[in-house]
């Protein structure tokens, strides 16, 4: 893994969100929040984003340079 | 002096937050704040006993008798089944920890703020991790500290929804834990939640074309619906070396077994569940119980249950007056998988900002 494998995320439209799989891959963000990380201080990979974090649709990655 | 013990005087507390490891229980803070722990009263009393397995010597040879000299124990479960009036919280609560994936929302961020959406799906192994989330139970049996005990490492190992003709909806969890346990009373235990009720007499029951099924609430018989959810822990695996009494993990070992039926009557001349039967055509089945109004809506309490891409079994049951009725049943083979597409997804509202957190 190097540093372009890691990604950071926020919920799209800018709200509060959950996710949840198993005993790890917990994320847990406010309105406007974005993290690189899981709550369990792992970082997210773009390949976890695509098949945990993308299929419902909710989060989506923050792009280089639209963080607030 | 010793108290009298009642099932009215026990308590039970959930909590929706995971353990971070097997056999690192939540923190009694976790069990009792309001935001994550949660006490209910379930239908009848539930017991904390824990199942021990042992080995003797009885089966020894030229021991000069018959019997056992000693045993020893081996190793440590927890099952119980405990069921409850259908509640927004309790059916969120017992889908994500039998299931074991959730993503959260708000479904009305600006307007209803408290009001929370849960979609929650079964566990993939392929995509995540094969551990299934594990959490805390508090049972007081009696107010004595060894009956007052935290019980680590559960899961929901299975879970139905039935239907009660003019009653709430029905919820059955059967836990399993891995048998470690903490005594001591829970300082300051939630108090009793207030129920979000969803009753039967509310269900609607869509069946039909994907993406678009039909009402037929209005055919089905009361009290005949179930879904049912079952997944297959690795039990061979969930033992490994150095674990002494207790597992050390808990895997997901097979696919997820999925029930649903219901009865459904037609007048005579209608030939659509025996059309049903011989298309095999695939269907999308829908169960969705409204509850009340959270804040000031116009969002809901509700659970449902969607079955994406479905075959029925269809058996002609019987006549009743001038309606034949048919039993439709959805077996784990029914289920289908098309590409990408989720095969099943439970979905609850309620006011709780998230499970498994």
């Amino acid at each position: 893994m190097n540093r372009e494998d890691i990604v950071a995320v926020q919920v799209k439209g800018g709200g509060a969100a959950h996710f949840s799989m198993g005993m790890g891959h917990t994320l847990t963000l406010g309105p406007g929040e974005s993290s690189d990380k899981w709550a369990e201080g792992s970082p997210i990979t773009r390949g976890e984003f695509e098949v945990l974090l993308s299929r419902d649709g909710v989060f989506e990655i923050v792009e280089p340079g639209t963080e607030e | 002096m010793a108290f009298p013990s009642r099932a009215q005087d026990q308590k039970l507390v959930l909590c929706t937050k995971k353990q971070t490891a097997m056999g690192t229980a939540l923190t009694d803070a976790s069990l009792i704040a309001a935001t994550t722990g949660a006490r209910y009263s379930p239908d009848k009393e539930v017991s904390g006993q824990i199942d021990r397995k042992f080995w003797t010597d009885i089966g020894l040879a030229m021991k000069g008798h018959d019997y056992a000299t000693t045993r020893f124990e081996t190793e440590r479960d927890y099952m119980a089944a405990y069921s409850f009036p259908a509640d927004s919280w309790l059916a969120a609560w017992i889908a994500a920890f039998a299931m074991g994936a959730i993503t959260s929302t708000q479904p009305n961020a600006g307007g209803n703020p408290t009001a929370w959406k849960h979609v929650i799906k079964p566990l993939d192994p392929s995509a995540g991790s094969k551990d299934m989330p594990l959490t805390t139970i508090y049972l007081e049996d009696a107010q004595t500290a060894n009956l007052q005990r935290r019980l680590l490492d559960c899961t929901v190992k299975d879970f139905s929804w039935d239907f009660p003709a003019s009653a709430p909806a029905q919820l059955t969890a059967n836990i399993m834990g891995s048998g470690r346990q903490t005594p001591g009373a829970l300082a300051t235990p939630p108090a009793l939640a207030s129920l979000n009720l969803l009753m039967s007499n509310d269900l609607v029951l869509k069946y039909g074309t994907q993406g678009a099924p039909t009402d037929i609430s209005t055919q089905i018989v009361k009290g005949s619906v179930k879904f049912g959810f079952t997944w297959q822990p690795d039990d061979a695996n969930s033992r490994t070396l150095g674990g002494g009494l207790f597992r050390t993990r808990l895997w997901v070992g097979g696919p997820p077994q999925l029930t649903l039926s219901f009865q459904r009557f037609v007048d005579d001349a209608v030939s659509t569940p025996q059309d049903d039967w011989l298309a095999e055509t695939i269907q999308e089945v829908l169960l969705h119980v409204d509850g009340t109004t959270i804040g000031t809506g116009p969002e809901k309490h509700y659970m449902e249950v969607r079955g994406l891409a479905v075959r029925p079994d269809v058996i002609k049951l019987g006549q009743s007056g001038d309606k034949t009725v048919y039993e439709y049943s959805f077996g784990p083979g029914h289920w289908i998988k098309q590409g990408s597409a989720d095969v099943v997804t439970v979905t609850c509202q309620n006011l709780s900002t998230g499970f498994l957190n």
